[in-house]
């Protein structure tokens, strides 16, 4: 029987180092990514920006 | 009476198929060949893969439609271009093989006046020993029947971890050159989102192993987001997320091998790691249809029409520069072979002239080189833009205006959805324009920066959600579906 392949966990620990200097989002912003209203009117905006950028890109 | 044939019924050859039908007089005949009998909004095989979606939800038979908009269907593979046709007819042919099982194995030579190559990526899975899941010990979403299967094993995962055994997840990309990094960060927020909707997140692993030099690269060298009075970059944005949703990542990764319950990889430093794992769905890189080309004489000239990486050559400029030497004009607008003018290539199909995130190697030799993503949208609007293009030349004559798309004067919407739910799903929406950066045009980033955005919430999820309708509205040709854009 071959032993279990070791586990190496190196490139993961350099990568958290990197990832863990990240900002996180505060609670305010967790609830603003949620909030119906908030989203709502995002999303209205998200669309916008999309047709802009299809009408720009049409020749 | 002109006959245009279209390989391949996905995005950029569906799109081109429909508008070229539209456009053209009945006298005229648009001929699809493609070897599913399906149509797939490939978007949506991440809720496939995850188990919240049925492979029924994301495609659809291609017959009924072709059928009613009087398009002829092939259910066949093309195999081989004749752009000078052969001894008994000059005009361009196609070899195929039909996969229509009342006709299978069987050949016929197709004749065109003018040739739409829509053929997408070839799924590359043999480019890495043991990755995919034919044959392979890791899982794939790439086709709805795979993503079928992920769901299947992650499901099992869940059960084990439910059991109050420790699992490790691994999701990303199976090779260095891989594209599509995009679909791969939406699937690991997606199986993120899963776990802890069972309640059992604390004991998964969940690892993001890419080829990205940096997180947020996502195979266009990251972008710039003005936000909230200061510039900041998707690399930023994206670590956020990672750290908020406690994903591992392993960065810069060439894998080289996978075997059963193990992954091997290279690092950008020349290091060798395993990582064992329970599920890994790791996206094999993509290659050209490799099709053949002939001469009228039957002698093969596949370099006058292909580049090596089986795509095909289009009014791109293919002079080998450096990386930082490369230009937006150096992209192709017009999808038209340099070597026929009536033969195009759309979507994934098109060999792209350079990388557009940057690319390294390690002191190994081994790329590590996220290759360019060619997205849904651009695919669409390359589709349109050549069927505009051939409908002109056809009901105007050879020098009729020909339209154009740049990629490096188009945008893109990515919205990868990272969980699902009316009021609990989640998306990080981003939109760039352009999608090649354009220095000369946009000092700095290459992109504008007012049309550059990264955004998370649940707006993204609804997005993403009314796109999956849209499309799959547009591409039944249900009324009106030409407002619709690509
Ligand atoms: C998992 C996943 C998720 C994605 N998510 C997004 C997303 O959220 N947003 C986005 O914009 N893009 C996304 N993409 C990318 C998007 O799917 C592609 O941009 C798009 O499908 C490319 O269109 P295409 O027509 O070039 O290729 P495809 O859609 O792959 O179509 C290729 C067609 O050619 C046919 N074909 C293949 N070989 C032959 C042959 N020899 N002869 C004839 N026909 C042939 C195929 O059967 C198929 O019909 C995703 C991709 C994947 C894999």
């Amino acid at each position: 029987m071959t032993s279990p392949t070791p586990r190496d966990d190196a490139p993961l620990i350099a990568a958290d180092r990197v990832v863990g200097a990240a900002p996180l989002p505060t609670e305010k912003t967790l609830k603003a990514r949620r909030n119906l209203v908030i989203q709502a009117g995002r999303f209205v905006l998200l669309n916008a920006r999309i047709m802009k950028m299809v009408l720009k890109g049409h020749h | 009476m002109a006959r245009v044939v279209v390989l391949g019924a996905g995005v950029a050859g569906h799109t081109a198929a429909l508008h070229l039908r539209r456009k053209l007089g009945r006298d005229h005949d648009v001929i699809v060949v493609s070897p599913n009998a399906n149509w797939n909004w490939i978007p949506s095989n991440i809720w496939v893969g995850v188990g919240r979606m049925s492979a029924e939800r994301v495609v659809f038979p291609l017959a009924p439609i072709y059928g009613r908009k009087g398009i002829e269907h092939h259910q066949a593979k093309a195999i081989a271009v004749r752009p000078e046709g052969d001894a008994e007819d000059p005009r361009g042919a196609v070899d195929v093989v039909y996969t229509d099982p009342t006709r299978a194995g069987e050949e016929a030579r197709l004749r065109y006046d003018y040739l739409v190559n829509a053929t997408g990526p070839r799924l590359n899975f043999g480019a890495t020993e043991g990755l995919g899941p034919d044959g392979g010990h890791s899982w794939s979403v790439c086709t709805a029947g795979h993503a079928t299967q992920a769901a299947a094993a992650l499901a099992e995962v869940i059960e084990v971890l439910r059991s109050g055994r420790r699992q490790t997840l691994v999701v990303g990309m199976g090779h260095g050159t891989c594209t599509c990094e995009g679909a791969a960060f939406e699937y690991v927020f997606n199986v993120d989102h899963e776990l802890r909707a069972a309640g059992v997140r604390e004991l998964a692993e969940v690892v993001y192993l890419t080829n990205e030099f940096e997180l947020g690269d996502f195979g266009v060298d990251g972008m710039s987001f003005e936000q909230q009075g200061f510039r900041t970059s998707s690399k930023l944005w994206t670590e956020s997320l990672f750290r908020e949703r406690n994903v591992r990542a392993i960065l810069g990764a060439h894998v080289e091998k996978v075997e059963p319950g193990v992954v091997h990889y290279e690092q950008l430093d020349g290091t060798r790691h395993a990582l064992p794992f329970d599920f890994a769905m790791l996206l094999p890189p993509f290659r050209g249809a490799d099709l053949v080309a002939y001469d009228r004489a039957g002698a093969e000239v596949t370099a006058a029409l292909f580049a090596p990486s089986g795509f095909m050559k289009v009014d791109a400029n293919y002079a080998p520069k450096g990386y930082d030497d490369w230009a937006a004009e150096d992209w192709p607008s017009t999808y038209e072979s340099p070597a026929y003018p009536n033969v195009f290539a759309v979507g994934i199909a098109f060999a792209p002239p350079h990388q557009i995130s940057r690319p390294r190697k390690s002191p190994n030799g081994t790329v590590v080189a996220p290759s360019p993503p060619r997205t849904g949208m651009p695919s669409g609007v390359m589709g349109k833009t050549a069927a505009l293009t051939i409908v002109e030349r056809i009901t105007k004559g050879p020098q009729a205006h020909t339209h154009t798309a740049s990629m490096a004067n188009m945008g893109a919407a990515c919205v990868a959805s990272a969980g699902t739910g009316l009021r609990t799903g989640s998306a990080a929406a981003m939109t760039m324009f352009p999608v090649v950066p354009d220095y000369a045009r946009y000092p700095g980033s290459g992109r504008s920066l007012k049309d550059t955005i990264g955004e998370i919430g649940l707006a993204g999820h609804w997005l993403k959600l009314m796109l999956h309708y849209l499309f799959i509205y547009k591409a039944k040709a249900r009324p009106g579906w030409q407002f619709i854009p690509e």
